[in-house]
């Protein structure tokens, strides 16, 4: 299996996709702890109004690119043995999970800080946007803080 | 040469990738486009050449991938 991976899915992560992302490291010995992050879409009221969905798009070239810089960063300043990402694209309705983080290493410090450091890059270095869709038809763009 | 534009500035310029003629370098090349598609001045982006945001002005061959990247808001 390979140490770091990232994938897009179309529309919201599944329970089961997650669980069989945990079910990769079964035959893993070392690994002794899972850290695992799990965004889901927010019913934010913005002006008013409740946000219904989110709609994701990419810059899926760079993205790659970009994640193979930051899971290098990350291999080494922390003792992991894995970090998986899934994240979506299109939509994803109130309540659906769009992001999902999963770090594993011997001991549970190493990959809890891997996950929280890899969470906080994904949002603030990869490019992908997210268009917060009303129910009445209106959107915003989010931007991330 | 070819710029991908993406996410709002995708949207008010009804573009996903848009032709300009090749200039040599990067701030010539943003000030080109801020002149001819003036909705551009009144949004905020980041410059990417090949895959890599440019913070300088940077040289461009007429083979770069260029886009224009607005704030990210994944996750």
């Amino acid at each position: 299996m390979n140490q770091s991976h990232f994938s897009f899915i179309q529309g919201p992560v599944s329970p089961q996709k997650i669980v069989e992302e945990i079910q990769l490291y079964d035959s893993e010995k070392q690994t002794g702890a899972y850290s695992l992050f799990l965004g889901q879409v927010r019913s934010d009221v913005i002006n008013g109004k409740e946000v219904r969905a989110i709609e994701y798009t990419t810059y899926k070239k760079m993205v790659l690119k970009k994640f193979d810089t930051l899971s290098t960063r990350l291999f080494e300043a922390h003792d992991i043995n894995g970090l998986r990402v899934i994240h979506s694209l299109e939509m994803v309705p109130c309540g659906g999970i769009s992001l999902m983080v999963l770090a594993t290493a011997g001991h549970r410090v190493a990959a809890m800080e891997a996950c929280r450091e890899a969470v906080d890059l994904i949002k603030n270095e990869l490019p992908i946007w997210g268009k917060e869709l009303f129910e009445d038809g209106e959107h915003v763009w989010k931007e991330n803080n | 040469m070819h710029i991908y534009l993406f996410g709002i500035l995708e949207e008010v310029t009804g573009q996903k990738i848009l032709e300009a003629r090749y200039f040599d370098s990067s701030d010539k090349l943003i000030r080109s486009l801020k002149e001819n598609i003036p909705s551009l001045n009144e949004y905020s982006f980041q410059v990417s050449v090949n895959q890599e945001i440019v913070t300088e002005d940077t040289p461009l061959t007429d083979q770069d991938e260029i886009a224009l990247l607005p704030p990210f808001s994944g996750g």
